[in-house]
Order: structure tokens, then sequence, then C-alpha cells
């Protein structure tokens, strides 16, 4: 009798077909589960889980001028999102590219495609006017670690000039490697070690002036649509907050319990394999307490509790069938919710053929409403928690994720992986694989490659923000009017500051604050970091 | 000894995904073509100069965003000296596109999730037309 292949979870678990109390006969309540709100966290990181607080709706958007992006953020914030996240333009923000540079002028029809270009605290001021962010939860548009310390910087000064504390800030950066770094890597971007450095000045600075706002969010997301499978999803993103821990140690101004908690909110993606997402939270969490319990001898549980925002759905959106993509978003969701997020997006059902309608959008927040609202999920903590499955499958993803965080450690951590190319060799090799699965039709994409449709029955609208060129006249115009505005002799000396803080080794935070005050540029603020820091170039194997 | 095909790729976005690049050229590599990465961020006069100096059969974009690159190759390509090399363009593509692409002169789009094979079959079966009619 032939044997037939092993079936395994999408990261590779072999899977049984079955299970019973045999599997789980190790299981150590008090040490491997505990109750939520307890260490080791496994059942979640609060005690009442969503009877206490929902998950926060947290979508991303924007595009266009700010002006377009505040009004689409007010749109969901109107239809029920609770917080907002700006994001920046891809052509300028995200490696702080000079808007009169060759690169983008020669593109500059693409301005303002998948975010603002928020380039001076006006343009800050501009997209935040009628938001009142003293009593929401913010995202400022931080996505990359080479934009996010001035994204924070305007965040910041803008709320002061409107007469907030930053101690009543509440919100997050990103400053995301693995977006900028590893998934999407541009031209000149200034090297990852920089990178961590900025953000570490970010952490830091964080900790003593916004002891609310948590500074970085590792999100594994962008690592896991770069091809590395849900496991290794954990480790890299592991991996990258033991680089801040390393360098804020070792800078000697701060115990591990001061900043931690500034390092615990992480984000995952999940990607259809319904069972396996919901160990993938589960198994984090655990390992999170671990790590910085026993490694690092954290005591605080704001510390060793790990929160999770999840991306949904992305690279699993199929350009065929978009109403589809409904669906599975709704499955990622509820993948998330038993595995206990603390936020999520769920990415609109037409992100493979354009950024999102008002109608794609808003379908994101009612996915997540009617889960949290009608399906009952919210009721109870932890609801698979005891399964024979979830439990021997949450126990391999933990010890999965272990081995491959040592694996990145014999290549000398997160920075050396990255900077030597083999985090992308590796991403590769299991996106190849992936792709090999579909082809074979071993992977089953529904409208893909099983229940194909030569026409579609449903053309999606296809959503077009305001045209590039336009953005580019507009911020142009603008940006020329705030160097005619602005006192010179400050700008020329908050420049000069900046460039000396850079160029050294105190922390950039407040010198970058001045800066955006003075009404410097993203532009030159970008332009005087790639000439401290020098460019780098991602290793690809293309 | 048959000649390699020869297919120059190019990242001409600032917006740096790789992966779909990634597999189209393993896939093209398998079969037996040479590949040669030209490299990220080029402009539409950079492009046809890689692909003159390179003497490749085929150029491959890969392009997430607008086209206005696209269509400046396809613009330029006429002017070249030798043979005009196949101009193809994948990534994210919109439907509404892919015909106005192809009406610029771009031979051929292959938008996110087109099969690797049908990739690999379409510039087998054009370059051995070609061939034929030299």
């Amino acid at each position: 009798m032939e044997e037939s292949k092993p079936v395994t979870t999408i990261s590779g678990i072999p899977l049984k077909t079955v299970y019973t109390a045999a599997d789980v006969a190790n299981l150590n309540y008090t040490k491997d589960l505990g109750n939520p709100g307890h260490e080791p966290y496994t059942r979640g990181p609060y005690p009442d889980m969503y009877r206490a607080r929902l998950w926060r709706i947290f979508q991303l958007s924007g595009f266009g001028l700010p002006e377009d992006e505040r009004e689409r953020i007010k749109l969901l914030l109107h239809h029920g999102e609770t917080g907002f996240i700006m994001e920046p333009d891809l052509m300028t923000l995200y490696g702080m590219y000079d808007i009169d540079s060759r690169e983008v002028r020669e593109r500059s029809e693409e301005l303002g495609m998948y975010g603002a270009p928020l380039l001076s605290l006006r343009e800050y001021e501009r997209a935040l006017e009628g938001i009142p962010i003293e009593n929401l939860y913010a995202q400022p548009g931080a996505a990359t670690p080479v934009c996010s310390p001035y994204c924070h910087a305007c965040y910041f000064a803008l709320a002061e000039n409107r007469g907030i504390s930053l101690r009543n800030l509440r919100g997050t950066g990103e400053g995301d490697f693995f977006l900028s770094y590893l998934a999407t890597p541009m031209t000149k971007l200034i090297p990852p070690e920089d990178g961590l450095r900025l953000n570490c000045d970010l952490i830091e600075f964080c900790v003593q002036n916004a002891p609310g706002w948590i500074p970085v969010s590792v999100p594994g997301t962008n690592a896991r649509e770069t091809g590395l499978n849900g496991i290794q999803q954990i480790s890299v993103t592991f991996a990258n907050n033991i680089a801040y821990i390393e360098e804020i140690l070792r800078r000697g101004r701060l115990g591990i319990d001061d900043f931690a908690y500034g390092l615990g909110g992480v984000g995952f993606c999940p990607h259809m394999d319904f069972f396996e997402d919901i160990a993938i939270m589960r198994a984090a969490r655990r390992m999170w307490c671990k790590l910085l319990r026993e490694r690092y001898g954290a005591k605080d549980p704001r510390s060793t509790r790990l929160r999770i925002h999840v991306n949904v759905q992305g690279s699993t959106s199929t350009r065929q069938q978009p109403l589809n993509n409904i669906v599975r978003g709704t499955v990622g969701m509820l993948a998330a919710a038993l595995g206990g997020v603390q936020s999520a997006g769920v990415t609109a059902f037409d992100e493979a053929i354009c950024i999102p309608s008002e109608q794609a959008h808003i379908m994101s927040v009612r996915t997540q409403q009617i889960l949290q609202l009608e399906s009952g999920i919210a009721n109870v903590a932890d609801p698979l928690g005891g399964s024979y499955f979830v439990e021997d499958l949450t126990d391999k993803v933990e010890k999965g994720a272990w081995d491959y965080l040592q694996e990145i450690k014999d290549r000398g951590g997160f920075i050396a992986a990255l900077e030597s190319g083999w985090l992308h060799r590796e991403a590769f090799r299991e996106a190849m694989s992936y792709e090999r699965k579909v082809v074979s039709g071993e992977i089953k994409v529904v409208g893909v490659n099983f229940a194909r449709m030569e026409e579609e029955t449903y053309q999606v609208p296809v959503f077009s923000a305001r045209p590039g060129e336009e953005v580019y006249r507009v911020t142009k115009e603008r940006l020329e009017q705030v160097k005619r505005e602005r006192d010179p002799r400050e700008a020329a000396a908050a420049l000069d500051n900046l460039r000396r803080v850079l160029a050294g080794e105190e922390n950039v935070m407040p010198a970058m604050i001045r800066a955006v005050k003075a009404e410097i540029t993203a532009c030159e603020i970008g332009n005087l970091q790639r000439e401290v820091f020098g460019t780098w170039e991602a290793p690809l194997p293309l | 000894m048959e000649r390699k095909i020869r297919v120059l790729t190019v990242r001409p976005s600032l917006d740096g995904h790789w992966r779909g690049l990634a597999v189209v050229s393993a896939a093209l590599r398998d079969a037996g073509m040479e590949v040669i990465y030209g490299g990220t961020a080029l402009n539409a006069d950079e492009i046809t100069n890689a692909a003159l100096q390179e003497d490749v059969d085929v150029i491959g974009l890969s392009m997430y965003g607008r086209f206005g690159i696209a269509y400046k190759v396809a613009k330029l390509l006429p002017e070249m000296l030798g043979n005009r090399p196949l101009l193809l363009v994948g990534g994210t593509v919109p439907p509404t596109e892919v015909a106005s692409l192809k009406a610029a002169g771009v031979d051929e789009v292959f938008s996110a999730g087109s099969s690797l094979d049908s990739i690999v079959k379409y510039i087998f079966d054009k370059c051995a037309d070609r061939a034929k009619n030299e």
C-alpha cells in the first residue's frame, strides 16, 4: 500500500488525524500555561481578556495628500476603529528620500500612492487637524527605522504645541526592520546598525519622557510576507527585540525592567493555517516570558507579558475572485482572536488590486466588529486552552521557534544575519518552497489553483488616490513655502545641532524635535542621515 | 551549442519588493535561461543601456506602483540598434493598466499570481519565433 505523504501545518509541523490526552500527558498547568494574566502568559496577557477590553480595531490607512489621509482616518474612526495608523508615503518617508532627488523626481506620479508625504511639521498639523490625539491611540507614520525618529519628533512636537503633555500620549511606533531591510529594501537606506542606534535612542527618550508610549513594535508580519514561515516569524521578531535589549543594556543607563515594556508589543501575520496561527500567539507569549525572565532577569510583569497586534491577510489575498478575501480575513481574524491578540488590522479585500476603497476598508472594520459582538468568542479567555491538539501544537511551535532563534544567534544575531543577506536567502528559500507547493497543487488556493474562473463575477471598483503629479506639485510648493517662512537662523542652528548629534553618541530625539520645530523638512533630515551614516544596499538573491 | 536566452531583470520602482522577481528569476534559470539582474531604481535610459550592453533577448521589469518607466522603456526600445528585446512587465499590475501597457509596446504583462510555467513558455515560444524569422 502506498504510503501517503505526511500532512503538516503550513510551517511544517507534522499532524496526526486526532489528538488525545496522551499528547498532553506532560503538560503542567502552572509551569506551561498559567491562568490568563499570569506567567508564563500562554493563555493571554490579561486576566479577563476581552470581557475587560476588546482588542483594538487598528487599520492601516493613508494615501494622497495629508488632508486625504486625514479624511480616511476620520472615516474609519467614525465607523468604529479604536486607534489610527498614519501610513507614510513610500516614495519619500520610508527611506527619508529628498523630494528633489533624482529617484523621486523620475517617479513623481507615485507620490502619495501608499501613504501621505508628511514631510514637515506643518504637514503633520494638516493631517491631524480636528483629530483629538489626546484621546486616541495612534501610530504616527513611524513605519521604518529610518523615518521613525522624525515621525515621532513631529507627533511629539505637535502634541506639545497643542498643550498635551507627552506623558499623556498613548500610541506606538513601529520601526519595522523587516519592512525596510528585508521585505522591500529600497536603495540608499542608512545601514541597519544605524537604524538600530536611532531606535534605541527613541526607546530611551520615551522611557524618560513619554512612559505611556510604546516606541517600537516589531512586526514579524513582513518577515512572514517575504517568505519566512510562521515559526521563523516568531524567532526573527524576538531576535530583533534582543538586538534592542542588548544595545540598551550595553549603554548602561537603564535596567531591563526600565524599558522592556516598550519592546513587549509585537506584530504577527496569520496565514490561513487556523490552528497553527492560534498556537503561534500562545507559544510566542510563553517564549517571551521565559526569554525576559530567564535570560535577562526581568521581574516586572510589564516586561514579561507579550502583547500582540496582527495584520490579517496580505500575501494570502488573491487578485482572483477578490470577495473570497473577505472570508480569508475572517478566518485569520478569528484565529487571532482565539489566540488572544490585543489589536488587529484586517487587510481590505481589494488589497491585491488597489489600495483600499472606502467600502473595502469599512468591511475590514465590520469583520472585526461582527466577531467581537455577534460571535460570543469574546466572552471567555483562551477558550481553546486545554485542547489536546492546540496544546501539543503550541509546544511544537515554541520548540521550533527556540531552535530557529539559536540559528540566528549562530549567524551573529539579528543585525549581522540581516546585513549579510542570510535572512534574505532564508526567506527566499521558504518562498520558493511555498511556490513549488502551490504550483504542484499540494497547497490549494481557491480561485488560483482550485476553482478557477475565467470570468470574474464581481468587478472590484479600482480605487485610485489623488494623481501623484498633483501630490508632488502641491507638496513641493508647501515645502518651498515652509523654507521661505521659517526663521533661517534657527533652522541653520537646528540643522547643525542635528548633524552634530547624529555623528556623536547623544540621544538624537531632542535634536530631532528641535529640528522639526524649526521647520526642517524630512528631506533635509533624510539627506543629513545619509550624509552621516552612509548608505546600504541589501544583498538580494536575484 | 545553442545560445542561452538572456534575460535582463530590473526593479525600476523605488518600492523594493523582490520576492516575486526572485521566484521568477529562479524559474527562468531552472529552465536554462541566463538571468542578469540589472539593479534597483534604474531609470528608462539606464535600463535600455544595460539591455544593449548585456545583449539580452528579454527585459523583465518588476514593478510595484505606477508604470511610467515601463512606458518610457517601451518608447526607447525601437530606437535601439540591433534586435529589440522582448519587453515584459510583472508585479502588481491592475487589470486596467495591462491593455494600456501593451498598446504602448510592452510585449506581455505577467501580474502577481501568474503561473511561472506560462512566463517560461511565453519566452521560449517568442524567442523561437524570432529565431525562425531571422
